[in-house]
């Protein structure tokens, strides 16, 4: 069986087409395994896997354990916010305590851009980044073109919209890396503040009206406001943004074809998308969260498989 | 060591009728006693110099010691040592100390401790009290101590206080070198915006934030008169914009930090903290503009901006990390690696003439009477900067265990020859 050209997950960035390509084959066994009765297989049995979480994450955090479990790895969590490290211990300190009892790879959410980069070089466990700050949401993308390819068959080809808060999201970033590399035509569309002024630099198309972008596409992939994110005011009001980039059935019903409705989740009902979208057939948001276990799971088997030992 | 001859050393001087001669000097207390092909003096120690150069000493217009108050991070005396070993004869260091450098007490200390450094240590005041930006200092008793200019580190100040500071300063002819900086446009940016930082998902500072800021200081300088340095610029705008407003008659003056002219901002591509420095390292065009200005004549100064750093704040996540680099000591190496053109007579106008001319200092020219304040290096010899070389307390530059091209090998100041 072939193997992944890297050894930890730090982003899309270090990754090539045809370990993203692999990911998806494994992940497929995976997805096949998840939907048994017996959900479990020993894959990753002796393997210690640290979720350490710096920031706040229900989903991803949830998504990432029960990887965990389905493989047999035994799990250790962390969490705490980045205040409480900045107070007193360092993220290497943090980390090499929880390392030295015994911690294979780690899985680690953190606010800061590039931390994961940072530990890798002091650190000798596997890392998975489960999202740095404004940078990268690997896995996240690779669940979100996994789903295009479910849904659509391929993603080569094809034409992506990501629409919001382009600006303080490492989604976006992760997803335009990993969509252009499987060759996807990729969009961004959002308020001018909230689109970084060089991401044309990118290869990405830059549209500010989301009736526009809609005609353009086959997918659309529907970013939350980062509020949390915002140190000022990118926009005037949440009504606002809603009244300009919020997804509702209408729209898509002027659209003289079938798209498909993307999210990352958590959903903000009414602001970035409305109920009746997020629940009708055009939406694959709940495909998503499924198909998260099963990439998940993919990546940590085969990162784990440079782990010595492990079959 | 009252006497020393330095031997077979090529003078780099175009104002000493041995510019470019290789000769012998004699130096006798501090003084250029005697300068001839060979001078004959069994009983004065001498230096061997041969296929090296003397300039007048080098003089840094701005660099942090972090004394008083981090001396954790360097000190007076180490801070002089790697600016000796640098090649430096004196250096303008900066006030954002603890307590900050604001009155005559604070001037006083440095000038102080400067009396047994291999160096003279040069003041300069806080520009505004606390360095808040807000009230302006006791500038004219600073400047009455010693204080050589008045600077706000890498603190903006509000367009009435600068305007005002300005006027005063004008007064007693003092220099005001500022750091060119909009904050609510840089605001929390952790490096230059474009497209490295769209891929890092780093907050970007972009340039105009150094352009507003100085077409602004421009504005009241041609209201107040008097005379303005804008420290370490980084852009191609910036250095249009300056040059522009020289042409009209503004006493205006620039420098740029060294590693300015050899770093990007892609060498952040791996989130390495030792290329975090303020005002950022940015793309190629502007730095294209800056070597070009080093070349013309429009840049007046190249400086080390040294802003040693310790573990704690390097070794820590990209936006927690501080900005700045251990640079003093190898100014000279990086300057020629970035501009290799570069001639001797504008490398010692750059690191010599001109900030002696800026800061007041007296200029010293190679010749009989004359001061001896004086560098001696060369532009081939090569050394590698490491734990045995690093004379500051930081090892926070990416150039730590690298080879470097060009070597100072001594200076001599305050009647002490001063050898690696």
């Amino acid at each position: 069986m072939s193997s992944i050209s890297t050894r930890h997950l730090l982003g899309i960035k270090q990754i090539n087409e045809k370990d993203i390509q692999l990911i998806f084959e494994t992940a497929d066994n995976f997805k096949t395994v998840i939907n048994r009765p017996i959900k479990k297989v020993p894959s990753l049995r002796d393997i210690t896997i640290a979720n350490l979480f710096f920031e706040n994450s229900t989903r991803t955090r949830v998504s990432f354990e029960l990887a965990e479990k389905r493989l047999s790895a035994d799990v250790v969590n962390f969490s705490s916010s980045s205040s409480s490290v900045s107070k007193g211990e360092t993220l290497i300190d943090t980390v090499k305590n929880i390392l030295s009892m015994k911690v294979d790879m780690v899985v680690m959410r953190h606010p800061k851009p590039g931390a994961h980069m940072f530990l890798s070089k002091h650190i000798d466990a596997q890392i998975i980044n489960a999202g740095d700050g404004t940078h990268e949401h690997p896995t996240q993308a690779l669940l979100d073109a996994y789903s295009i390819r479910e849904k659509l068959g391929d993603v080569a080809g094809k034409k992506v919209v990501i629409v919001g808060d382009i600006l303080h999201s490492r989604v976006a970033l992760s997803n335009i890396l990993c969509l252009q590399k499987l060759g996807a035509e990729v969009m961004v569309c959002g308020p001018t503040t909230l689109i970084p002024k060089y991401i044309h630099e990118l290869g990405v198309k830059v549209e500010y009206n989301l009736q526009k972008a809609l005609n353009w596409c086959d997918v659309a992939n529907m970013l939350r406001i980062q509020l949390e994110r915002q140190d000022i005011k990118y926009f005037p009001s949440l009504r606002e943004y809603s009244l300009q980039y919020g997804l509702t059935l209408d729209m898509l019903n002027s659209l003289n074809k079938e798209i498909t409705i993307m999210h990352p989740g958590p959903i903000n009902r009414g602001v970035e998308i409305t109920s009746e979208v997020a629940d009708s057939e055009h939406s694959i948001i709940l495909q998503q969260v499924e198909n998260g276990v099963a990439v998940r799971m993919a990546v940590m088997y085969l990162l784990a498989g440079q782990v010595s030992g492990v079959q | 060591m009252t006497q020393l001859i330095l031997k077979k050393v090529r003078v780099i001087d175009p104002q000493s009728p041995f510019h470019q001669l290789v000769c012998d000097i004699l130096i006798d207390r501090g003084i250029i006693q005697k300068i001839s092909k060979e001078i004959k003096e069994p009983s004065v120690p001498s230096v061997d110099c041969a296929g090296k150069m003397v300039s007048a000493g080098w003089v840094d217009m701005r660099a942090n010691f972090r004394d008083p108050g981090f001396e954790y991070k360097e000190s007076l005396e180490s801070g002089a040592r790697a600016a000796s070993a640098g090649g430096f004869t004196a250096v303008a260091v900066e006030p954002d100390t603890y307590p900050v450098i604001q009155s005559k007490s604070e001037v006083e200390y440095v000038k102080n401790q400067s009396l047994r450094l291999p160096l003279r240590a040069l003041p300069m005041g806080a520009l505004t009290k606390d360095l808040d930006g807000g009230e302006i200092t006791e500038m004219f008793d600073m400047y009455q101590s010693g204080a050589v200019a008045f600077s706000n580190a890498n603190k903006a100040v509000k367009a009435g206080v600068m305007q005002r500071a300005l006027m005063y300063a004008k007064g007693f002819d003092g220099l005001i070198c500022i750091h060119p900086d909009e904050p609510s446009v840089s605001g929390k940016g952790q490096m230059h915006e474009g497209y490295h930082s769209t891929l890092l998902g780093l907050k970007g500072i972009p340039a105009h934030a150094e352009t507003m800021a100085i077409n602004r200081d421009i504005e009241l300088l041609g209201y107040t008169g008097g005379r303005l340095h804008f420290s370490h610029i980084s852009t191609k705008p910036a250095l249009d914009c300056i040059s522009a407003a020289r042409k009209k008659g503004l006493e205006i003056s620039c420098d740029v930090a060294v590693h300015q002219l050899l770093f990007l901002d892609e060498n952040l591509e791996e989130y390495d903290t030792r290329y975090k420095v303020f005002p950022p390292f940015r793309g190629k065009e502007d730095q294209k503009a800056l070597k070009k200005g080093i070349l013309d004549g429009r840049i007046d100064a190249i400086i080390s901006d040294h802003a040693p750093e310790d573990t704690e704040h390097k070794e820590v996540e990209f936006d927690f990390a501080a900005f700045g680099m251990s640079s003093v000591q190898t100014v000279l190496p990086v300057l020629l690696k970035a501009v290799p053109e570069i001639s001797d007579e504008r490398l010692v106008e750059l690191l010599s003439a001109n900030p002696r001319r800026l800061l007041k200092q007296e200029a010293v020219t190679i010749q009989e009477g004359s001061l001896a304040e004086l560098t001696v290096f060369d532009r081939d010899t090569k050394w590698t900067l490491n734990k045995e070389s690093n004379k500051s307390k930081s090892i926070y530059t990416p150039l730590w265990n690298q080879e470097l091209v060009g070597k100072v090998f001594g200076t001599y100041c305050k009647e002490n020859w001063n050898q690696l």
